[in-house]
């Protein structure tokens, strides 16, 4: 648990009121761009970074003054940091002859560690030896052999090439869930946040935007950072002023005239007349073969992935993007109209980007 | 075509034997002569052909003492090396770690105002304390040369290691301490092969401050030499015979270690 953590480097607040719960055998992922103090935190956690406020617990134990040695967690570093001098059995080793466990149950154990991530064929070889995908194997075994209360891993597939992220990833999740221990993963890319993980943790600027399980996080942002950092391709935002009519509430702009759901219209109420922001998914978006529909754009990208078709388009001032079917291949500078799905588009105050719906 | 790259050979290969000659010349010279009689080494035109006597180093090394002159040196070196690494090497690790640029420019400063100022301090205080040629003395003063040198070359090798491994090992359960000894000394293996060579190397030449710190007891090689020179002549066959004593070691030792120290002396250019 972290309770109200705070991290600042002089007058820098790098990590502000960092509050969370992390369940027993938890998968964890705390995401955000660079600089949003994602790894200050799980550093905190570590205990390679004191916090300057707030208090950690790890079980019911308070850690927030142990070192690291006495915290009973694991780390994986983004470089994985084996240690060179040593071949793979003695980094795998290291930490268990450091408890001056007896050499028969440090073997045991190194061993049973090597063949749940395949790597008893490489106990001999020094780190230099190994690929990328081995040397994160190696750093895993390091961690899991010490049985932890918690793994902590600090965005550790990012060195590796895309396919082999993709297959790290899968094996991740599949040995955490095998193992059943706590896990507080960080990273910047979102995919990896949403396929791994229980719980997400959105950070941005040192304050944490929002938690929730992955599907809450896309279907229900609480800000607009939140839904623009979430999927892919991004949530579309397009500026409008939220004007009241005869038949309800509307979103107008030059190119734009969308009739708000009845029943949003309660919490909208207090924004009439002021300028809000529409967001809405690209698979939301759909071409329509009316003559004038909610939305006037231009086409100005059209990719073919072959199983949709991602158009780029510009709604007056806006860009957005649209997944269309595999079919649709506009030309560019074509004149198009645009429908949303309004029951899954959301409105987010203009100022402060909270989602109003 | 394979006239004119013959023709470019030879000439390379003349240029860098006439860029060589002035730094392997007085090597070959002083060896040779350190072989020779007082005769043949003042002879005009030189000799080149001669039977090599070694009735030079048995002058150096029986009537001379020399063993004894070889030891003072050997100890001084190594002394004030051994000592200044077990200082130098974790303030190194703490300036590097800690960013602590104030204290490693102090350090240095010291290295870079000239030797010759603390002399006189010097020679009042170890005078006073009685500790004028005596060894404890000697090693002091030669680590104010050892020390920075040492702290300036491994502070630079230490921000090349990566922080993560020592953090990975305070997370495996090491203390602060037990990831210096057991994970950033281990690799540090270069740079402490460097700097122990270069201050090693600084000391076994010095002469000034033995000059001013040294009396019979302590005395070194390089001051030792002095005892083939009197009023009346040089005695150049022992003088010979005694150089090649001292520069010996230092030879084979940056013969031997040369690729570390070439390393560690560009080490700071290139990280700037």
């Amino acid at each position: 648990m972290c309770e109200h953590i705070e991290k600042k480097f002089g007058d820098v607040i790098a990590v502000n009121d960092f509050n969370v719960e992390i369940k027993d055998k938890e998968f964890v992922v705390i995401v955000g761009p660079s600089g949003c103090g994602k790894s200050t935190s799980l550093r905190m956690i570590a205990g390679l970074e004191r916090q300057t406020a707030g208090n950690i617990y790890i079980g019911d134990q308070l850690v927030s003054d142990k070192p690291p040695r006495d915290r009973n967690i694991a780390m994986v570093f983004q470089n994985y940091a084996l240690y060179p001098h040593m071949n793979v059995y003695d980094n795998i080793a290291f930490a268990l002859k450091l408890r001056n466990l007896p050499s028969d149950e440090i073997d045991r154990k190194v061993k049973e560690a090597a063949e749940i991530l395949g790597i008893t064929g490489y106990l001999q070889r020094k780190p230099k030896e190994l690929s990328g995908g081995q040397r994160q194997r190696v750093a895993l075994g390091r961690s899991i052999v010490r049985e932890p209360e918690v793994f902590l891993m600090d965005e550790p597939l990012s060195n590796l090439d895309a396919k082999l992220r993709v297959q790290m990833r899968a094996e991740i999740a599949k040995l955490q869930a095998r193992l059943g221990i706590t896990t507080i993963y960080v990273t910047h890319d979102q995919v990896e946040a949403m396929t791994m993980a229980d719980r997400i943790i959105v950070m941005k600027d040192g304050i944490i935007q929002q938690i929730a399980d992955p599907q809450t996080l896309y279907d229900h942002p609480a800000n607009q950072f939140v839904a623009s950092f979430i999927g892919t391709p991004p949530m579309n935002f397009i500026a409008c002023q939220l004007q009241k009519r005869e038949d309800g509430f509307h979103l107008v702009n030059p190119v734009v005239d969308v009739i708000v759901p009845a029943a949003w219209s309660e919490k909208i109420a207090s924004y009439e007349g002021q300028p809000v922001t529409l967001g809405v998914r690209p698979e939301n978006i759909c071409p329509s073969s009316l003559e004038k529909d909610q939305a006037s754009a231009i086409v100005d990208l059209v990719e073919v992935l072959g199983s949709e078709t991602l158009v780029n388009v510009r709604i007056g001032e806006d860009m957005a993007i649209i997944k269309a079917a595999p079919e649709y291949k506009p030309a560019w500078g074509d004149a198009v109209e645009l429908h949303f799905d309004m029951e899954k588009a959301h409105l987010f105050n203009k100022e402060s980007g909270i989602v109003i719906i | 075509m394979t006239n004119e790259s013959l023709l470019s050979k030879i000439l390379w290969g003349g240029l860098v034997v006439l860029v060589l000659i002035p730094f392997f010349f007085p090597f070959l010279w002083i060896l040779s002569a350190s072989f020779k009689t007082q005769a043949q080494i003042v002879a005009m035109p030189p000799v080149w052909v001669f039977t090599p006597t070694l009735e030079n180093y048995a002058r150096v090394f029986v009537e001379q003492d020399f063993g004894r002159f070889l030891l003072n040196s050997s100890i001084i070196a190594v002394g004030s090396t051994l000592l200044s690494l077990v200082i130098g090497l974790p303030a190194a690790y703490t300036i590097s770690r800690y960013k602590q640029n104030s204290i490693g420019v102090f350090i240095l400063l010291a290295r870079l105002m000239p030797g010759i100022s603390y002399l006189i301090p010097w020679y009042i205080l170890f005078s006073k304390l009685r500790m004028i040629d005596t060894f404890s003395a000697l090693i002091a003063s030669h680590m104010l040369v050892g020390l920075p040198l040492i702290v300036w070359i491994m502070v630079n090798y230490f921000d090349g290691l990566p922080h993560e491994l020592e953090e990975a090992a305070q997370v495996d359960g090491c203390t602060l301490q037990g990831a210096f000894f057991k994970i950033v000394l281990p690799l540090s293996g270069p740079g402490i092969i460097t700097a122990s060579t270069l201050s090693f190397l600084f000391s076994w030449n010095n002469f000034m401050f033995s000059l001013v710190l040294s009396a019979e007891e302590t005395k070194t090689l390089p001051i030792a030499v002095y005892n083939f020179v009197s009023y009346a002549d040089v005695s150049w066959g022992p003088v010979m015979a005694a150089t090649v004593v001292i520069i010996a070691p230092a030879i084979i030792l940056t013969m031997v270690f040369q690729r570390y120290v070439i390393k560690g002396l560009t080490m700071g250019a290139v990280k700037g």
